[in-house]
Order: structure tokens, then sequence, then C-alpha cells
């Protein structure tokens, strides 16, 4: 009998883990669409930009897509801040929220000096926009734990 | 391309992620490194931009700071990828363990 001993523990402990380990918030395919849809629309507008001449690259002409970008990401916001679980997705929409308004900053700059941005400024801001709509999506696919 | 050396500040950059990261495995270290070569390579690029006066301090600092957000994006999705690996490995020992309580004491609960 010595040998079951610790078994009434051992059960125990594995009841209470048993069914309720999820430290992760579970695939929500909607987080996936929009988080796909904004990487879209984000590389649109960039690819856009980085072919305009004055006065078409100049802000009040783009206006309308920081308006529509950061209404996409706020209701992305309010769809991941809705799951449980799931600050590492919602920190990662705070910094996309954030590298939006940096972009927006960086062509205010550029059309006070009555300028388009410069050519040699797009790869960085490109590959730093992929990086995060790719994280957030890569993120979501690894929530459905092998699941399809 | 600004006398900056990518590949020491990559590994020193990848070195200071690890740190943080200790015990998340082979794939983060791979990931971590990765992450360190782009931020780097995008910092010089950056850095290039400013010494030839085609952008200002401000500007700059707006385009590090979109490097770093995308960095940081990509830990907190390594971090995210680590924790539904600790719920695997937590689930596998459950199975373990069920399969040991079942064997001796005929308890199925554990599915």
């Amino acid at each position: 009998m010595g040998k079951y001993r610790a078994f009434p523990l051992l059960a125990a402990v594995a009841l209470t883990l048993s069914g309720c380990v999820t430290l992760v918030s579970n695939y929500d395919e909607k987080i996936d669409d929009m988080a796909t849809g904004l990487q879209r629309e984000i590389s649109m507008e960039i690819e856009t930009l980085s072919s305009q001449d004055k006065p078409d690259c100049l802000y009040p002409n783009h206006a309308a897509f920081y308006i529509n970008a950061r209404t996409d990401v706020s209701a992305l916001a309010v769809r991941a801040s809705a799951h449980e679980l799931n600050s590492q997705t919602i920190r990662q929409i705070e910094d996309l929220r954030g590298a939006l308004d940096d972009l927006e900053k960086l062509h205010q700059i550029a059309t006070r000096a009555d300028r388009c941005m410069r050519p040699e400024e797009f790869s960085d801001i490109s590959r730093g926009f992929d990086q995060i709509a790719g994280a957030i999506i890569r993120l979501e696919l690894a929530k459905k734990r092998g699941r399809p | 391309m600004s006398g900056i050396d990518i590949d020491g500040v990559a590994a020193q950059a990848a070195q200071a992620m690890l740190q943080s990261l200790a015990g998340t495995g082979r794939d983060v270290a791979s990931y971590a490194a990765q992450e360190a070569k782009k931020l780097a390579t995008s910092a010089a690029e950056i850095a290039q931009m400013r010494a030839t006066g085609e952008i200002d301090d401000e500007e700059a600092r707006l385009h590090l700071d979109i490097q770093a957000r995308a960095s940081r994006a990509v830990l907190m999705g390594i971090e995210g990828v680590a924790l539904i690996g600790a719920e695997q490995a937590i689930d596998s020992a459950l199975d373990v363990i069920g399969g040991a309580i079942k064997a001796a004491m005929g308890l199925t609960f554990l599915g």
C-alpha cells in the first residue's frame, strides 16, 4: 500500500489542473482576419505613398487613410480585449497603433517641409509594419494549438 | 554603411534578448537572433539617413520607435507561443499522471 500513499495528493493536484490548463486565450478567426486586412491596408498605403510625387504625397491627401486605419486598429483592440488571457496580443496591437502614430508624424513632418517622405525611408517602415502584423497573425494561428 | 558593426551589435542584442527569454528553448534563440539582426540593420539604415541629412533627429527617433515596436511585437508573439508550449507540456504531464492513476486505482477522471 505504501507506494499508493502519494496518489490521493497526486489525484487532487491532477483534478485541480485537469481541464483548466489554459495560459493563453483561444484562436479567434476574427482577429486573424482583421490583422490580415490591416496588414494589406497599411502595405498598400506605404506602396502608394512611396510612388507618389508632390502634391499627391502630401499629408492632407492621405489623412483619410490614418482615420480608417486607426479605426480598424481600435476595433481589433476591442476584439482582443474581449478575451481573457490575451495580454500578448493586446500589447502587440498597442505597438501597431503606436507605429501608425509614428508613421503619421513622419508624414506630417515631411509635409510641413513641403516635400514627400524620402524613398529611403520606406524600406524599414514597411519591414516594421510587416513584422508587427505578421507577429499578431502568427500568435493567433499558434492559438489553434494544432487544431485545424 | 554608417560604421556600425551589424553582426557585433546583433550578437549583443540577441544575447540581451536571450537573457530575458531564458528557458524558452532553441526556437526562441533562433527567433531572437533574427530579430536582433533586423533591428540592427534598420538602426544602421536610419543612422545612415540621419548622417546624410535626409532626416532630422525627430524623424530618426520616430523611425527607431517603429523598429522597437516591431521587435517588441515579435517578442510578445514568442512569449505567447512559449506559454502555449507550456500548456502542452502540462497537458502531457497530466496524461502521464492520469495514466498512472488509472493503472493503479482505476480512476479515469483525467480522460
